[in-house]
């Protein structure tokens, strides 16, 4: 198991330095710089600030400049937006609120989503399904930048309940959260929901049932952990979205988090920004695969790391 | 391996577990945050301390010689003061100097500086700290983009092409209260450049010691009637009054700035609405969307305020083409268009109609002298151009920078000038950092055709519109874009030695003119800013330049 671990944190490497070597050529094959503003600025000063941040220098150097950094430092550069701020700064101070955010959105959407999927397969084609699916298509067709603003107007504006945006206190992290959990919540009822009614037809569960068993003992004890399996699977895909945040959560409900700086990045051009940030969601949606299949073999104790 | 009582349950203890870790681990900076219950408590126990809550935008930074953007410059100019101040006329006040004396040849500046003038941390203002900072910002290691502010001083060009050492800048102490500026040429703006924050005075001591840290809260050292107490990223910005400032005290004793996303107008106004702010600031207006129901509103239609400021909109023609050699093509674009119907109808923003392209405050400017609306006219000039409802004029394309209002005044554009003047126009829009390189490079100069600029006073002098952006040799690639008039560069180079206030005027006042006969680009309207501002809130006027709102001016009633 521990080495199962130690190789799987490993060969984040080269995952890191592929995502690394993709991005940089991204980045550099994209048109437009960091310094173009729309009052232009004169060449010559130009000219300085490339040289001021080592972008005057031939670009392998560069690729090899960053990595250098990175490895003998832990230096993530500076940003070129914020004059007195490096990338780790700003990736320490947004990452947690983005996380906060996610992780709110993530129990929403497991605590509503999957028992809205079990109601759905163990009533199939009741009143129930139909209702509880149709809640699922809301939640996957209507976009977050629709459903953020209904939700200020309702409860921030109309109500006055709930602070419009900002990030100061637990208040304010309601509703973005719930904003931001109806699309993975949907995704869970209707994963659940396909997956229990597949496992509900198997072999083994039509023995539970011939056995006598109440159909709610039928689907806890025999159904659902197999059933399981493929939900955990979507749910650490989108655990790992959520995680590193929205940009429309966060720029509807203006909060500073990691998902609304990261586009704001790509447009400034701030490429230690954006390196930092994508390294970043790298790391998350990597350790979030690790513990999705670690999970699995919780689930399933026919499957084992060794 | 381990067995489960029950599936379900485990698993949602794994989530709930998972949960209470992360808000556990994450929990520190939301309880703590220190300036949310502080600023609550401020405000119940010191009633007395007047407080205002204004919207802001993240600053780049709060360096003075590094500002280009009004994010930055607005928090700056309540922080720190420079020699003079232009006031709403564009006329020079002393700010940080008591008095000033030119020479008879206009190349010498003689400052004094304001006796009792400190620094937030108690220590006096010196010449020295001006003379200091204006080396530092025009030094090339310091990479300011408004290094060129330095450049009517002497060997200020030099120092930025890198042929001189900064130390020899034509600016020296000669003592503390004495700074003596030396001129490379007379340069009637020079006021009007000392008020910008380019040339503001820096503490070398806290600007050496904290390298780039060194505008935190924590280091930070202004002049000005406000301090910074509190600057937590990308979230809040408190100033508080200084109360050692030499000057008047200002009524607002506390201002906080809520920091919005960039593009946050629908934010700002929910926050505003939900009572967070006090106005919606000077900076992004009223969203369109939501202009009409704010309008019908009776209680919010009435705190809609409009300021002006100093800038424009334009096309910007590219003169490379030969289609637009003839001026008669160049008027009929111009005069087919309805300004007002733009304005109110199809952006819905506020603005002011431009017949020029120099806006209010800007000496010189002819507005009656540029062509007016006119479709009739207008279809009449291209037919004595040779292009008939606009048979045989080639298709061109207008480019701009992608964004909901760049779209509709595009897609406008095009409707107006296929219906008044046959001319096809393809539209093209760019990602806004593709556009900015788009529009310096050999593309553009090569293909383009039209693209919408914008250009806003750095200082409201003459010299920033009419040598700064239009001489053919200011910046050729990206405002004139080939336009040359020889006339009017010789005008408008005489009016930069000129030191005589009437004889300057009216040197700009032909320029102008020939601009007008000439009609090189197309204006399209000065900027306003709508706003919607709290009844309590008294004195709240941002400036025509820059676009910010003093907060020395503001107070607040009780509400």
């Amino acid at each position: 198991m521990t080495r199962y671990l130690v190789r799987r944190v490993l060969i984040l490497l080269p995952v890191w330095l592929a995502v690394y070597t993709l991005t940089f050529t991204l980045y550099h094959v994209t048109p437009g710089g960091p310094w173009d503003r729309e009052k232009p600025v004169p060449p010559q000063a130009m000219a300085q600030l490339n040289q001021k941040y080592g972008l005057d220098r031939p670009l392998w150097q560069q690729y090899l400049d960053y990595l250098a950094g990175v490895f003998t430092r832990f230096d993530f550069g500076p940003s070129y937006s914020r004059q007195s701020r490096n990338v780790s700064e700003i990736i320490t101070d947004l990452f947690p609120v983005s996380a906060r955010i996610g992780m709110l959105a993530m129990f929403l959407a497991v605590g509503l989503g999957v028992p809205l999927g079990v109601v759905s397969a163990s009533n199939h084609h009741s009143i129930a399904d139909r209702a509880s699916m149709l809640i699922a298509v809301f939640g996957v067709s209507v976009p977050s930048f629709v459903v953020g603003p209904i939700l200020i107007w309702i409860f921030a504006l109309s109500l006055a309940w709930l602070p419009p945006g900002g990030i100061d206190t637990w208040r304010h992290h309601l509703l973005p959260a719930i904003t931001l959990s109806l699309f993975p919540m949907a995704l869970l009822a209707r994963a659940t929901r396909a997956s229990l009614l597949e496992v509900l037809s198997a072999d083994y569960v039509r023995t539970a049932r011939s056995k006598g068993l109440r159909e709610a003992l039928v689907i806890r004890r025999h159904a659902l952990r197999n059933a399981l399996i493929p939900v955990v699977t979507i749910g650490g895909i989108l655990l790992a979205e959520v995680l590193v945040g929205s940009f429309y959560v966060e720029t509807v409900f203006a909060i500073p988090g990691i998902g609304r700086y990261f586009v704001t990045s790509v447009t400034s051009r701030d490429y230690p920004v954006l390196m930092g940030i994508t390294l970043l969601m790298t790391t998350v949606v990597a350790l979030v695969n690790l513990f999705v299949d670690l999970t699995y073999a919780y689930l399933d104790p026919r499957i084992r790391y060794g | 391996m381990y067995r489960a009582p029950a599936p379900v349950r485990s698993g949602y203890l794994l989530v709930v577990s998972m949960v209470v870790v992360g808000l556990l681990a994450s929990s520190a900076p939301v309880s703590a945050s220190p300036t949310g219950l502080a600023s609550a408590g401020a405000r119940v126990q010191q009633t007395s301390v007047q407080e205002v809550r204004l919207p802001g935008i993240e600053p780049p930074t709060l360096d003075p010689g590094l500002a280009q953007d009004i994010p930055s410059i607005d928090i700056i100019t309540q922080m720190f003061d420079g020699l003079v101040a232009l006031d709403g006329s564009a006329n020079p006040t002393g700010v940080g100097a008591s008095s000033w004396t030119i020479s008879a040849d206009g190349l010498t500046y003689t400052f004094t500086l304001r006796q009792g003038a400190t620094w937030s941390d108690g220590k006096p203002v010196t010449a020295q700290d001006y003379a200091w900072a204006w080396k530092r910002n025009v030094s090339p290691v310091t990479a300011s983009p408004y290094a060129n502010a330095f450049a009517p001083i002497k060997n200020g060009q030099a120092i930025i092409d890198e042929k001189l050492d900064p130390e020899q800048l034509g600016v020296q102490a000669a003592d503390d209260r004495t700074l003596v500026v030396t001129l490379e040429r007379p340069a009637s703006f020079f006021l009007a450049l000392a008020s910008t924050v380019t040339l503001y005075p820096l503490r070398q001591d806290v600007v050496e010691g904290y390298g780039d840290r060194w505008t935190e809260a924590a280091s930070i050292v202004t002049n000005g009637p406000y301090r910074l107490k509190e600057w937590q990223h990308d979230t809040r910005i408190v100033l508080e009054r200084n109360e050692s400032y030499w000057g008047p005290k200002p009524s607002i004793g506390l201002a906080t700035y809520t920091l919005f996303p960039e593009d946050g107008v629908e934010q700002m106004l929910a926050a505003y609405e939900a009572g967070e702010i006090d106005t919606t600031g000077s900076a992004s207006g009223i969203p369109a969307s939501q202009l009409d129901r704010i309008m019908a509103d009776p209680v919010l239609s009435q705190q809609v305020k409009t300021f002006k400021q100093s800038g424009t909109y334009f096309f910007i023609l590219n003169h490379r083409r030969p289609h637009f050699q003839d001026v008669r093509v160049r008027k009929a674009i111009g005069m087919a268009l309805n300004r007002r119907e733009l304005l109110d109808d199809v952006i819905k923003q506020a603005g002011e109609p431009a017949a020029g392209i120099q806006p209010e405050g800007i000496l010189g400017r002819q507005p009656a002298a540029w062509p007016k609306e006119d479709a009739a006219a207008a279809q009449q000039l291209m037919a004595d151009a040779g292009y008939p409802n606009g048979t045989g004029f080639p298709e061109i394309t207008l480019t701009f920078s992608t964004s909901a209002t760049n779209r509709l005044l595009a897609e406008y554009t095009q409707q107006r000038l296929k219906e008044i003047l046959g001319i096809t126009v393809r539209l093209e829009s760019m990602e806004s950092a593709v556009f900015l390189r788009w529009r310096r490079g050999t593309e553009w100069e090569q293909r383009g055709d039209i693209y919408r600029a914008s250009w806003f006073s750095d200082y409201e002098d003459p010299e920033n519109w009419y040598n700064h952006i239009w001489d053919s040799e200011s910046d050729p690639g990206v405002y004139n874009a080939a336009w040359q008039n020889a006339q009017f560069d010789g005008l408008v180079r005489q009016a930069l030695a000129e030191t005589d206030l009437a004889r300057r005027t009216a040197l700009y006042t032909q320029a102008d003119q020939l601009m007008a006969q000439d009609y090189p680009h197309v204006p399209l309207y000065h900027e306003e800013v709508r706003s919607l501002v709290k009844p309590y809130l008294k004195g709240y006027v941002p400036g025509r330049v820059p676009a910010v709102a003093p907060l020395r001016t503001m107070s607040v009633d009780p509400h």
